[in-house]
């Protein structure tokens, strides 16, 4: 499955965090360097139905629902159709409450000054996809896996960390 | 005042924070917090602050790290509204190293090996940031190792003192 425009280097981690390896599924959502990624298992006896990372979808991810691996640190292997291959790709794995994940606020208009900005410091903040780009949308609720950090009003973009429950797996019974 | 009171030991990243004109004057080597309250993902406050007596408290106090450099004032002291710079701890890894409140405690190896391990937060009764007991399950820091010589210890931070608060 392809999408009509790419996302590509959208979001850049910032500081220290390495890069890591993790498997990605034949026929998954074609996914490009500096997008987010995603893996949501469910777990049956300490065993989870899936062993992939998916790129993450609109308004993600929330605290206990969704488990944040870090954005993609190189494009997806593809078939000459543009199919997604099964292969082991490389994340960029950030540290909780430190690693800066810097990308366009959603409305550049409401961080284009550095009042604006710095008025959005310690909110609470998701990924946005509705224009194919990710960008950070403010979470509308206190359960987002993001919060401001650090901004730069000049180009609209924020600095957010993730929270460590964002990291951490998300189903525990 | 309390200037290099704690000292981070190891690895940590030096980052930008956002410090509000007329905020309590911090120096470098103090401990610094933030306490949003959140509606619907807004935060109540957009800068951070030196902590004050018994904290951290996991679940009340947002630990942000320690002040890296001294804040910015303006000729009469006053705290300017400006861009600061904290050494984040990495949750139960960076270690904070400061002397205890009751030197005593800690004055022999066998005192000190016997905190190891402790919950503690920071106390800043006399000016001073040490080492407190929580006396409490609740407290941000746990001890990890020693100096009897000085009476310090090296405390890490709780993942949960370190990430947001308010969740509701």
């Amino acid at each position: 499955m392809t999408r009509k425009k790419m996302a590509k280097f959208d979001m850049k981690v910032i500081g220290h965090a390495p890069n890591l390896p993790f498997r990605v599924a034949a026929s998954a959502t074609r996914a490009y360097c500096g997008e987010p990624m995603i893996v949501a298992p469910t777990y049956t006896s300490g065993v989870s139905d899936v062993n992939t990372i998916v790129v993450g979808t609109d308004t993600l991810p929330a605290l206990g629902t969704d488990q944040f691996v870090g954005i993609l640190a190189r494009d997806m292997l593809v078939d000459s159709a543009g199919t997604v291959t099964a292969h082991r790709s490389l994340v960029t794995v950030p540290r909780a409450n430190e690693t800066r994940i810097r990308a366009k606020v959603l409305t550049a208009s409401t961080a284009d000054t550095e009042t604006e900005a710095i008025g959005l410091l310690f909110d609470i903040y998701m990924w946005d996809l509705t224009g194919s780009t990710y960008t950070w949308q403010p979470g509308g609720a206190d359960t987002k896996g993001f919060t401001a950090r650090w901004y730069n009003y000049v180009t609209s973009r924020l600095d957010c960390v993730a929270d460590a429950r964002v990291l951490t797996r998300v189903v525990i019974s | 005042m309390a200037k290099f009171d704690v000292k981070v030991i190891g690895n940590a990243p030096n980052l930008p924070f956002r410090v509000a004109a007329s905020a309590t004057r911090g120096y470098v080597g103090e401990p610094m917090r933030v306490a949003p309250t959140y509606t619907t993902g807004t935060s109540s406050v957009n800068t951070i602050v030196v902590i004050t007596d018994d904290m951290p408290v996991i679940g009340t106090d947002q630990f942000i790290g320690i002040l890296a450099k001294d804040m910015v004032v303006n000729s009469a002291g006053t705290v300017l509204a400006h861009r600061t710079v904290v050494t984040v701890p990495r949750a139960n890894e960076t270690r904070i190293r400061a002397k205890v409140t009751t030197a005593a405690t800690a004055d022999t190896e066998s005192e000190a090996i016997g905190l190891l391990w402790d919950i503690y937060v920071f106390d800043l009764i006399s000016s001073v940031y040490t080492w407190k007991p929580a006396a409490a399950d609740t407290g941000g820091f746990t001890a990890r190792w020693f100096n009897y010589v000085k009476s310090s210890l090296d405390c890490v931070a709780d993942a949960r003192g370190l990430t947001r608060v308010d969740i509701s």
